[in-house]
């Protein structure tokens, strides 16, 4: 006599245990989605990696590990990324750029630090110099809660635009 | 943290990796041999108080060279190009 699990391989215990993981994943995956930690494309796309075929496999990282990992990278950025790109779709005989750049967003935290050892003296040169070209923040109210604040609202920036025939992307990775 | 040890950087058709790592001992060297100058001069003008400051800031500079990991900047315009990459 055979039983259940000879005749449905696919029903054993580790299969179970797979499945049961995985809910958990789309539960974890929907919780945040729903408590604005991860946008509707990221939800998405985290849920097509726990939904695709290759999850099933046993080889490789484990789908719990890449799912982890992919969460810690949106929620934690780690560049601040600038694209210009011709616009396909633009005609004319303009000069075609393209620019690439990724910053770490260690910097930021980084040239903050050093900054606020400037002495006053110095720093207000600095201010006066700034203002001159236009940027009327004041430097010495950034401080480390101000900083965690604007890296934290970093971690939504995503902008698409159109300049002069030029597709500009800014947003973190 | 460890500084950038290798930067690649390509102005038109001339690229070239730079070896930092080689730089990197050259600079502690040099701080080594300034500092102690700086430390007796402020002695000297009555602002060893200071000095603490100085330690600071070069700490934040190290800081500020080691968070430069992974800067990237390609721009590149008709014939012109510029590249930069710290990996």
């Amino acid at each position: 006599m055979t039983t259940a699990t000879q005749k449905f391989p696919n029903t054993s215990g580790t299969d179970r245990e797979s499945e049961s993981q995985m809910t958990s994943e789309r539960r974890q995956i929907l919780e945040m989605l729903s408590a604005g930690k991860i946008s509707a494309d990221e939800a998405e796309r985290l849920l097509q990696l726990t939904s695709s075929p290759a999850s099933n496999t046993t080889s490789g990282p484990s789908v719990a590990s890449v799912v982890t990992s992919t969460v810690a990278q949106i929620l934690d950025p780690k560049f601040i990324r600038i694209m210009v790109e011709p616009d396909p779709s633009a005609t004319g005989n303009h000069a075609r750029h393209h620019v690439n750049v990724r910053v770490p967003l260690k910097i930021i935290r980084a040239g903050v630090n050093l900054a606020s050892l400037i002495p006053n003296d110095a720093g207000s040169m600095v201010q006066d110099s700034l203002l001159s070209k236009g940027y009327k923040g004041d430097l010495s109210k950034l401080d480390a809660t101000a900083l965690d604040e604007l890296i934290e609202a970093l971690q939504e920036l995503s902008i698409d635009a159109t300049v002069d025939n030029h597709l500009v992307k800014v947003f973190v990775e | 943290m460890i500084p950038p040890t290798v930067m690649w950087i390509k102005v038109q058709w001339f690229g070239i990796w730079i070896p930092l790592f080689l730089i990197w001992p050259l600079v502690i060297v040099l701080l080594a041999l300034t500092l102690p100058f700086i430390f007796v001069g402020m002695a000297i003008v009555g602002r060893i108080s200071r000095f603490w400051m100085v330690i600071r800031i070069i700490l934040a500079a190290y800081k500020m060279v080691c968070s430069v990991r992974g800067l990237r900047i390609d721009i590149h315009k008709e014939d012109r190009t510029l590249e930069i990459y710290l990996p």
